[in-house]
């Protein structure tokens, strides 16, 4: 047996062939799908868990009247220590909220009808830095009462230099929830973590001695890990490892440090759009309306612009 | 070896397929119509937990069999429109994007499984009978990571019978009773219009969507416009209306005040000179008439 089926399997082209077949059509898609699985749950960063509550009308008893059951939608989470937290409904401001001492916030929209709702979370810190944006499109249904919790901002991040001289020492800086732990990660030739806590504001640093580093660009972001629950990752602030030191100048607004904020009132909103739609597909836009920079404006200018929106 | 290495080649390329697993979908509201029968057609898109935030494509219909009525975006998922779906012979176009992106629509009730977000909504009418077939070309989507990322998802289509029967059937929206929702601002800025004034508007119908939106300046007539909009009034002293109106006719009016005038040097010189005018002609004549 042994035999025959080494000499089908080597010389005859066409049980080679269905074998391939085989292998396309059933085991591949099997490897494929449990691969998907891995990376799903160990790449996916759930933070919010949406929980629903049903209210219905009371029965039974008394009867006349019609009972009115507002739709609502509950958000709370975490975000930093006293730090103005906003959430948008389609891409406009629905509701500001400000978080706790400890970083808790919630908040509740109502009055809405049925139909799919996208809502989007951000908070700023203390000095005003923006944390990246968590956006849920949620089908809501009238009359019932829908709670978005666990929702976990992102860290927010800064550094003390754009470029640093390597040996010299990069502060990281930036602020989340009190007394939690902070990953720092520098997106390098090889990836190298290190670790912070936060104080009791929520606020955290980090001196990074890049001598390790490469001559070159890098990247930092961080996230948060309080006991059991990880935050979304920070937005990557990018830096050079180089010959001399320069500090990051952001002491004043800089229109270019929120991308898409083409008419300098640190928002990304409507306003933004409006310019931006303007120059769509014109010949030499200006180089502040150009995000990406190739001489026009396309559908790449307008997804960079999507990212940063604020309403 | 030569079968190991076209076991590398099929698995490289249905890792490369696997990888990217958004797409789009077409469903019909009917997969079999009678002649002169209304129906609609749903784009949705499916982002299998990739965030999108952008979205560019096109439908082709068979211009003999069907005729296109409207596309309705009231409840899309794209809540910004650069090119709003429009017609150009036998093709719908459009270009919108997603603010902070889409990565699937949970449902509260089942939220294990994100749902797909309807994109835009077409309505046509049979005109011939015969089997026709609604296509796509593949659709180009951005991601939402902050660099504008270009992926293209995969064409589809969708076989809809046309039988020989007439039905006389107007599709109509059935949250009829919903009124537009309408926000506008007017600036003045030096990448818009040359730094001129001009208005700009956001306008939502969760219903059948948007069918217009008209501006009336002063006096001037009712005029279709499209956002941003460069103001005929470059004074700002005209009252700005604005009505937005949805596919089913229900409207929604709003107006703009128009800038308080402001007095400037000139203008309070301009009145002394004109006042010692007057006065010196009144004075002439009331003097002459007492010499007389």
């Amino acid at each position: 047996m042994p035999i025959i089926f080494k000499k089908l399997f080597i010389k005859s082209p066409i049980v080679k062939w269905l074998i391939l077949l085989v292998l396309v059509l059933f085991l591949i898609p099997q490897v494929i799908i449990a691969g998907t699985t891995i990376i799903s749950t160990t790449t996916l960063e759930i933070s919010a868990t949406v929980v629903t509550t049903v209210t219905t009308p009371p029965s039974g008893g008394g009867g006349g009247g019609v009972v009115i059951i507002p739709t609502t939608v509950n958000f709370s989470g975490m975000a930093y220590p006293s730090s103005k937290v906003t959430i948008l409904k389609d891409g406009n401001v629905a509701v500001t909220t400000i978080a706790d001492p400890l970083a808790k916030f919630s908040v509740s929209l109502s009055g809405l009808t049925t139909g799919t709702y996208t809502f989007s979370v951000f908070g700023n810190d203390i000095n005003g830095t923006k944390s990246l944006t968590f956006s849920f499109p949620i089908y809501i249904t009238e009359g019932t009462t829908v709670n978005v919790s666990g929702i976990f901002l992102s860290p927010t991040i800064n550094i003390d230099k754009s470029e640093v001289k390597r040996g010299d020492t990069l502060a990281v800086f930036g602020q989340t929830v009190p007394s939690t732990d902070v990953k720092i990660i520098f997106n390098s030739d090889q990836e190298i973590i290190k670790e912070t806590q936060t104080d009791g504001a929520g606020l955290y640093k980090y001196d990074m001695d890049t001598s390790p580093l490469e001559y070159g660009d890098h990247g930092v972001k961080s996230k948060t890990i309080m006991g059991d629950t990880i935050s979304s990752t920070s937005i990557e602030l990018p830096f050079i490892v180089g010959l001399v030191s320069k500090l990051k100048e952001d002491d004043n607004y800089d229109c270019n440090i929120i991308r898409g904020d083409l008419n300098c009132d640190g928002r990304v909103n409507l306003v933004d759009f409006s310019i931006m739609a303007y120059w769509y597909k014109k010949s030499a836009p200006p180089t502040r309306i150009d995000l990406s920079g190739d001489g026009r404006v396309t559908l790449t200018d307008f997804s960079i612009m999507a990212f940063y929106w604020t309403g | 070896m030569k079968i190991l290495k076209t076991i590398l080649i099929i698995v490289l390329i249905t890792f490369s397929f696997k990888a990217f697993a958004s797409m789009m979908i077409l469903e019909s509201s009917k997969s079999e119509i009678g002649l002169h029968e209304q129906f609609y057609v749903d784009l949705l898109l499916d982002p299998e937990t990739v965030s999108i935030n952008g979205i560019e494509g096109n439908i082709t219909f068979p211009e003999e069999y069907l005729s296109f009525i409207r596309s309705e975006e009231g409840k899309s998922m794209v809540s910004l429109w650069v090119q709003p779906p429009q017609l150009f012979n036998n093709t719908v176009r459009f270009t919108g994007i997603i603010p902070n992106g889409f990565d699937g629509v949970i449902d509260p009730f089942n939220q294990e499984h994100k749902r797909p977000g309807l994109i835009v909504r077409f309505v046509f009418e049979a005109i011939r009978s015969g089997q026709i077939s609604i296509t796509t070309p593949p659709f180009t989507i951005s991601l939402n990571d902050g660099k504008g990322t270009i992926k293209n998802i995969p064409a589809v289509n969708i076989s809809i019978f046309v039988n020989n029967r007439e039905n006389h059937v107007i599709y109509e929206n059935n949250n009829s009773d919903i009124s537009p929702e309408l926000e506008a601002y007017i600036i003045k800025t030096p990448n818009l219009f040359d730094n001129k004034y001009a208005l700009i508007f956001k306008a939502i119908d969760r219903s059948s969507g948007i069918r217009e939106v008209m501006i009336k300046e002063g006096n001037k007539d009712w005029k279709k416009i499209t956002s941003p909009y460069l103001l005929e009034d470059q004074t700002r002293h005209s009252i700005i209306a604005l009505q937005a109106v949805n596919h089913s006719g229900s409207s929604v009016i709003i107006t703009i005040d128009p800038i308080e005038y402001k007095f400037t040097l000139v203008d309070y010189a301009l009145l002394i000179v004109f006042i010692v005018i007057l006065f010196l002609i009144i004075k002439k004549r009331y003097v002459n008439k007492n010499k007389k």
